[in-house]
């Protein structure tokens, strides 16, 4: 129930030794995919709401570290890359959907949506759909702070925004939330 | 009142990623085992041919590329400016962990290291003509910098070291440039203090301190800036680093070509010129926070690219010396959708992009890998290219007026490869006519339903700066090693300086050689 997969390891707060890009790369690639890939996946379904492009976000996601991972051998750097990669690819499909058709392509509706097969019912798909309504960084804080459970600084590092950034965009976040969802004057 | 509003959000958030219980594998064995032979080197030198030829050879750029041909050419460089004490590299410098190594061409040993100075960290670091004069940048706190000088002795080591009595203004020195003699700096400043906007790009008299300033009324960053030798040319690019895939190959069969794969991965491309931007469809930034985004790619700029303006042009580059490989075999969809594609196709398929991966979808097939046969017989496979960031380089003459968001910009294009995609860093030719890039693909491919990256293609080419076309591939490399991250030309415009994360190497009219293969992490910045 709980995204447990998106747990954070601590930081190690010093440098790691990483044996050289080898062997050894695709070891920690395939750990990190095995570990993180699920929660993920589920992160980039909340974001995009289909689950064949949550798929292809976090894959792509996991082949760009592949191609950076020299420059990412610290594993906890290597796990904020992916999630900021994730959080881009999916900003990226969002934001294509909004365009022209023959680009955008079609895909699923949202799994939380009426048309799905997935039934969440009413009172979740008003929440989704209030979730997107919020502005991009909006959504995104709150589905990093309350669905993946990411601390303060931890999201601050995946959205490459500051400590105070975060704290305050969840703030009105929660509130604009609140807000469309009835439960404040 | 908010915990309700999170016990709803948990509650519906969880309900739908629970609807996902298994993720399809990652199979990374099929990443290419990264040798350490010279393959691709041996092959690149057939056509290579050094930047300051580049410069020097009339070239017609309208149809694409156009090979300078090595031969009479001297390698004479820096036409149309004033002959200076430039001098070919002895020493380059590097940025690791907020300290500067300095480090011999010939050997690599590090002959001097100059710490940040105390509670500071070396940002960065360029090298004037003479090889032997430096300026570096170091970073107090996220808002305040200061300016250092130092210079070398004749083994490398620092004769004598300064900090020059000017400092950047409030913020962050994202990028930095030195003019041939040392006589001008150029730096991009962002805002450090949330809730403020406006990069911008600073020249400043080295002598004087007097500075003239550029302002942007965006908050993309002004990075990888470069000037030329007399000082009067500079080129940058704007914004982030951006993190993004081509999703060609993520296609599933059961959907048509045109679906979502493709959406999943439009790089973040960002501070694209004006004239690209759609911003209707950019404005999910809230007002209240887009000041602070400053480290994250911009919305600000539009998403697309101007290569979609125009789908066209990329299948109208001729192909230069590059021998035909198998990659195009692989890729007969391609031939649908560039027109112009000659019998002597390039290595790698025409048309596409990765800003451009759509270019493919409308081919009326159900299954993208259907149209392809690997030459080994092997799985069906198709291709894609990874991308990580803009092609568009800004290309300001410091005679002129105007704000920094009327910089003139042009595209990097008409490569040998489809239109430069992941192009990781620039700099500008002292004799400012080309634009030097590293840039660098990765070929994906889709095996019995499995995404595998298959290879990787990284190259140093030379543009144009005028038209942003390629004139010159001064190096390729196919062995799927570590890519070119930076690039620096020397004083004299015959030495390439690249650094790989785990080399740092030379390009010459000589070829690529390895200087020295990397021992401390990667370099944040290199120059020589």
């Amino acid at each position: 129930m709980k995204a447990e997969t998106l747990d954070l390891d601590e930081q190690s707060g010093g440098p790691v030794s990483v044996p050289p890009l080898s062997a050894g790369a695709d070891d920690t690639i395939s750990g990190l995919y095995a570990e993180h890939a699920l929660g993920l996946t589920r992160l980039a379904l909340i974001m995009v709401g289909d689950r064949e492009s949550a798929e292809d976000v976090v894959q792509e996601a996991f082949l760009g570290l592949h191609r950076r991972f020299d420059g990412l051998r610290d594993r906890d750097k290597a796990l904020v890359y992916v999630r900021a990669a994730v959080l881009n690819n999916a900003r990226s499909v969002l934001r294509r959907r909004r365009m022209p058709s023959w680009f955008a392509g079609t895909y699923d509706p949202p799994v939380w949506s009426a048309e799905s097969a997935a039934i969440l019912g009413v009172e979740r798909r008003e929440v989704m759909e209030a979730l997107h309504r919020l502005p991009r960084r909006q959504r995104e804080a709150l589905v990093l702070r309350y669905y993946a459970e990411l601390s303060e600084e931890e999201t601050a590092r995946v959205m490459k925004i500051s400590r105070g950034t975060v704290k305050s965009t969840t703030s009105r976040a929660l509130d604009a939330l609140g807000r469309l969802l009835g439960e404040t004057p | 009142m908010n915990d309700d509003v999170i016990r709803r959000l948990q509650d519906a958030t969880r309900a739908v990623g629970d609807t996902v219980e298994a993720v399809p594998p990652f199979d990374s064995a099929a990443v290419p085992t990264r040798r350490r032979t010279r393959v691709g080197a041996a092959r690149g030198r057939a056509w290579l041919v050094p930047v300051a030829a580049a410069a020097a050879v009339t070239v017609a750029v309208a149809g694409g590329v156009a090979v300078a041909r090595h031969g009479g050419a001297t390698m004479d460089t820096a036409a149309g400016t004033t002959a200076g004490p430039a001098v070919e590299p002895s020493f380059l410098v590097q940025i690791r962990s907020g300290n500067i190594a300095v480090r011999s061409v010939a050997d690599g040993h590090v002959t001097a290291t100059v710490p940040g100075p105390e509670g500071e960290r070396f940002t960065q670091v360029q090298a004037v003509r003479d090889n032997r004069l430096f300026y570096a940048v170091a970073e107090q706190d996220a808002c305040r910098s200061h300016f250092y000088w130092f210079s070398l002795g004749d083994s490398g080591e620092v004769g004598s070291i300064g900090e020059l009595p000017f400092t950047p203004g409030e913020g962050s020195v994202t990028s930095l440039a030195v003019n041939g003699d040392g006589s001008r700096l150029a730096y991009g400043l962002s805002p450090c203090t949330p809730g403020r906007q406006g990069a911008s790009l600073i020249v400043m008299d080295t002598a004087t301190g007097d500075s003239r300033a550029w302002i942007s009324g965006r908050t993309s960053a002004v990075e990888d800036v470069s000037m030329s030798d007399d000082g009067r040319t500079l080129v940058f690019r704007r914004a982030g680093v951006v993190w993004g895939t081509s999703t060609e190959a993520i296609k599933k069969p059961s959907v048509p070509p045109d679906a979502t794969p493709e959406a999943a991965t439009e790089p973040e491309a960002t501070a694209e010129p004006e004239a690209t931007a759609e911003p209707e469809t950019t404005q999910e930034v809230p007002r209240d926070s887009a000041a602070v985004e400053s480290a994250l790619p911009q919305d600000d700029g539009g998403v697309l690219p101007e290569s979609w303006a125009t789908p066209g042009e990329s299948g109208t580059a001729p192909s230069p010396a590059a021998p035909a490989a198998t990659d195009a075999a692989q890729a007969p969809r391609e031939r649908s959708v560039a027109a112009s594609a000659g019998p002597s196709a390039p290595p790698l398929p025409k048309g596409w992009t990765c800003l451009l991966p759509a270019r493919t979808v409308q081919v009326p097939t159900g299954n993208p890998a259907s149209g392809t046969t690997p030459p080994a017989g092997g799985p069906a496979r198709t291709v894609a290219w990874e991308c990580s960031m803009s092609q568009t380089v800004w290309v300001l003459d410091t005679g002129t007026s105007g704000g920094l968001d009327d910089v003139r910009a042009i595209k990097l294009g008409g490569s040998t490869v489809p239109t430069t995609s992941g192009v990781y860093d620039i700099t500008l030719t002292p004799d400012g006519g080309r634009v030097v890039a590293v840039v660098g693909w990765s070929k994906l491919a889709r095996v019995q339903g499995e995404s595998k990256l298959a290879g990787a293609v990284d190259e140093v080419v030379a543009y144009d700066v005028g038209t942003g076309r390629a004139v010159q591939t001064l190096y390729r490399d196919e062995d799927g090693r570590p890519p070119l991250e930076r690039v620096d030309v020397d004083g004299t415009g015959r030495f390439v300086l690249v650094v790989r994360p785990d080399e740092t190497g030379q390009v010459t009219e000589s070829g690529y050689r390895t200087l020295f293969t990397d021992d401390g992490g990667v370099a944040r910045t290199a120059a020589w």
